[in-house]
């Protein structure tokens, strides 16, 4: 697939988000996601000629913006745990958060997300923020389809458990 | 299905629903795709620039094999030049040699047969003295 410098920008405006979203959502951190996201797109510049259709660059995207996410995360050691508070005050000024129908659980799920395992995490991301089926998961991370199914049940789990003693919480508050 | 599985799956769906809420896509922030275009556009720039000096270094080690072998080849014919030069100094040194050999052969010779002369005479000379004591 090539494409002119125009046809590249359309590429990057019509992706960007998608791309950014996915970083944002695994690496915590808005200043690291738009690294990860500009270094996704410099590379798909690159690889633009290999790729084969629009689907194919849409799954390219993806595949490449979480494993770049993974390895910004390995790169800066973060703790998830550690961050999360720092995550909440950059994300309570408006626009930060996913969306209008967060609301006010909306922090304290992203907070929940954040403190997950990394692989955990991962899968739940492209599971309900991609919309991937654990098939199409598995393609993406290279897992087998058994460990993604595996991961998505235990963050769900890890993710019921938080949300109880946080509901605790808000209500008690 | 019990009340306890039903409940379960009832909080499933809903953490499913609050999860998709929270994780749709946010906007890349403003500017991302200039910053992203300016990048793009500079690595092509120094890519072309590592090109050019790429071409240009190889033309120059080419440049610097070619006059290695030139120089090779000048050693070469230079060094074959001196040794014609030796050889024929050689040649003309034998030569020389050989005329002063003759020469030398030439002299002897001459002097052998004054020796011859001279010991004729002297032998005549003897004969006739001789032969006068003998009178």
């Amino acid at each position: 697939m090539t494409a002119t410098e125009d046809e590249f920008r359309d590429i990057v405006e019509s992706h960007s988000s998608m791309v950014f979203s996915v970083a944002l959502r695994l690496v915590g951190d808005r200043g690291l996601a738009e690294e990860v996201a500009q270094d996704v797109f410099l590379e798909l510049h690159h690889w633009l000629p290999r790729l084969e259709s629009a689907d194919h660059v849409r799954h390219w995207l993806r595949r490449v913006a979480t494993h770049r996410s993974t390895d910004a995360l390995r790169r800066r050691k973060v703790r998830p745990e550690g961050q999360s508070d720092e995550w909440e005050d950059k994300h309570d000024r408006p626009g930060d958060s996913g969306g209008s129908d967060c609301g006010s659980m909306g922090v304290a799920m992203e907070r929940m997300l954040l403190s997950l395992p990394e692989v955990q995490r991962t899968v739940l991301v492209l599971r309900y923020g991609e919309d991937l089926t654990p098939e199409e998961i598995a393609r993406t991370t290279g897992d087998p389809v058994a460990t993604v199914k595996s991961h998505l049940q235990r963050g769900l789990q890890l993710l019921r458990r938080k949300g109880s003693v946080v509901l605790k919480e808000y209500v008690r508050g | 299905m019990d009340k306890f599985e039903r409940n379960e799956q009832i909080e499933i769906e809903e953490l499913e629903h609050d999860l998709r809420a929270c994780l749709r896509h946010v906007p890349a922030p403003e500017g991302f795709t200039d910053r992203v275009m300016q990048r793009v556009a500079t690595r092509e720039a120094a890519r072309k620039q590592k090109s050019r000096l790429a071409v240009f270094a190889s033309a120059h080690k080419r440049a610097g094999w070619w006059a290695v072998a030139a120089a090779t080849l000048l050693f070469a014919i230079g060094g074959d030049m001196v040794h014609l030069h030796h050889v024929r100094e050689e040649r003309r040194a034998a030569e020389a040699q050989h005329q002063l050999d003759l020469a030398l052969q030439l002299t002897n010779h001459a002097l052998d047969q004054v020796d011859t002369s001279m010991e004729r005479t002297r032998a005549a000379r003897f004969t006739e003295i001789a032969l006068e004591l003998a009178k």
